[in-house]
């Protein structure tokens, strides 16, 4: 084909789709401006982490990576990433277990107090995390236990994920098809071993992808780590501390770091739930 | 069900019965977690509340002190009816917001709804702390927005104005709000079919009437559940007020923080925390109540 010919198809292609186009503008642009209002501070943030100088104005000189060296040499930072490490490994396998398990129970009521229950669990996302976080921290400290504070936090972190736990798997647990467990029974299967053939692997992405999100929430949560950990920290709060002190910016990179953590959890967790139907 | 034949009843009778120990079984560790590390800090919270402050010890005897120092302080009370206020708008604004695109992603382009549903979870998840840093960084007076307009010479000195303000306050708190208002009403917007509004556009209805005859009827549990949720989660915030809303707009959560960090009253800080609860609960359980009323 020419280049003139490819032109002309392009140009007859294009023409009849121009009116849905035209059509459309009003909710395209409503798009387009709120994913830009969601995620450009997001993209500043990362831009300016790059910036090869400390200023924070566009148009940007130059790019380097020396405030990632920078902070990855802070013994701080580096602390509070293992401790944010540690909390969504928790979080993730704890919240993935507690979940699963109240989901298939969830599953097996009957449909009246089904209702009753989804509704009990969502009560910690409707709770202030700014009550869920100091009543935490009163609260060990009236049974006597004090630091190490991580675990606290930890527990507030697991408290937090268990509603969007439980939220995605009910979803995933409602389009499979139990029908096969019964029919597995019927044919004579243990039921160790219909739940090892059936609802084990059916079941597996759902809690992959519920254990990452709750991996996510505890990464990204502040309030309650803020009252529960003290000097600490995990990554936000280290963020938080050094938020207002003169412009600093390393914390570009830190806040990159910790979005990427954040994301990645997200989108994995967001993917393995949400795939397939 | 009553009055079948005996043996196939009893048996199915038995064998609910059995699936439903088994479901008690499984939902027993979430229960017994609720119960530890929900119920019990917020009871203990509670009782805190009612105890009284003397020499950096919460000692009894109990008593209603706490309250009567949150409700009669004048100080306090600015400080609730900013929290109040300013979350109110909000979560107003921000449901606003999550409505046009819930209503866009599900009825114009429903073929991209998925991956736009998927971006809003992954902005839902990712970065509180980071994006009100990123605010910051955006409106300071060493910002990018300064920064840029002093460069291109729009501006000889900085705009003070735009950051530690009512105004930085609500523009990221709707930032960080509207992925949480998205979720329950996309959710109550399935529940809507396409041929309903249809039929109702066919008869004659404007795209308004629709929308507030068919569509917002259908949608307006999801609208309060996302209602509660934004106006929970700005009511009992402090790091964005902490962050960009400098020394003029303080929330009642900075007050509360103060309370514990600075004074360690632990008492006063826990009555203030309950009566900020009490009074969310009022708020919504009242909007809930009128838009029920006003919107069949």
């Amino acid at each position: 084909m020419t280049a003139a010919a490819a032109s002309a198809n392009v140009a007859s292609a294009a023409r009849p789709r121009r009116r849905p186009r035209v059509r459309n503008v009003g909710p395209r642009a409503f798009l387009v401006l709120l994913i830009l209002f969601l995620f450009a501070p997001l993209f500043v943030v990362v831009l300016f982490s790059f910036n090869a100088t400390a200023s924070l104005s566009f148009p940007i000189p130059g790019f380097s990576l020396r405030w990632y060296d920078k902070v990855l040499d802070d013994r701080e930072v580096v602390a509070a990433l293992g401790r944010s490490a540690i909390a969504a490994f928790i979080t993730g396998i704890a919240g993935g277990a507690i979940g699963i398990l109240a989901a298939l129970g969830i599953q097996g009521l009957p449909p009246r107090w089904k209702g009753a229950v989804q509704t009990v669990v969502l009560i910690p996302i409707a709770t202030p995390a700014l009550l869920l976080g100091i009543g935490i921290a009163i609260y060990f400290n009236r049974l006597g236990i004090k630091p190490p504070r991580l675990p606290m936090a930890i527990a507030g972190h697991v408290l937090l994920a268990l509603p969007f736990v439980l939220l995605t798997m009910t979803a995933a647990l409602e389009r499979f098809r139990f029908s096969l467990l019964e029919a597995a029974r019927d044919l004579g299967a243990s039921r160790a071993r219909a739940f090892w053939t059936i609802t084990f692997p059916l079941v597996l992405p759902a809690v992959l992808g519920a254990a990452l999100l709750a991996a996510a929430v505890s990464i990204d949560e502040f309030i309650i780590a803020f009252f529960n950990t003290g000097s600490d920290g995990t990554l936000p709060l280290v963020i938080y501390s050094r938020i207002r002190r003169v412009i600093d910016p390393g914390l570009n990179a830190l806040a990159t770091i910790l979005l990427v953590a954040t994301t990645l959890l997200a989108v994995l967790a967001a993917r393995t739930t949400t795939a397939r139907r | 069900m009553a009055g079948g034949s005996g043996r196939p009843l009893t048996a199915g009778v038995r064998a609910e019965r059995g699936r439903l120990l088994v479901s008690i079984a499984q939902l027993t560790p979430a229960l017994a977690y609720f119960a530890l590390f929900y119920v019990g800090p917020l009871l203990v919270l509670v009782y805190i509340s009612f105890l009284t402050f003397r020499n950096f010890q919460f000692v009894e005897p109990l008593s209603f002190n706490n309250y009567a120092n949150v409700v009669t302080s004048e100080t306090f009370r600015v400080l609730f009816s900013r929290t109040v206020l300013l979350s109110l708008l909000s979560a107003v604004l921000a449901i606003a917001i999550a409505y046009p695109f819930t209503y866009i992603i599900t009825f114009v382009f429903p073929g991209r709804s998925r991956s736009l549903y998927f971006l809003i979870l992954v902005a839902l998840f990712g970065g509180y702390l980071v994006r009100i840093y990123a605010w910051r960084t955006i409106l300071g007076v060493e910002g990018v927005i300064n920064g840029t307009l002093m460069t291109l010479g729009v501006i000889e000195e900085p705009i003070r104005e735009i950051l530690n303000g009512p105004f930085a306050v609500v523009v990221s708190m709707v930032n960080f709000l509207v992925p949480l208002a998205v979720l329950p009403i996309y959710a109550a917007m399935q529940n809507v079919s396409p041929g309903v509004i249809e039929a109702a556009r066919d008869l004659g209805s404007s795209r308004l009437q629709v929308t507030r005859r068919v569509i917002l009827p259908l949608v307006l549990p999801g609208v309060l559940v996302a209602f509660a949720f934004c106006f929970i989660a700005a009511a009992g915030d402090f790091a964005i007020p902490a962050l960009l809303g400098g020394v003029e707009s303080p929330f009642i959560g900075n007050q509360i923080q103060f309370q514990i960090g600075q004074t360690s009253n632990w008492p006063l800080a826990a009555a203030m925390a309950t009566t900020l609860i009490a009074l969310v609960v009022l708020i919504v359980a009242g909007v809930a109540l009128v838009a029920r009323r006003v919107i069949r």
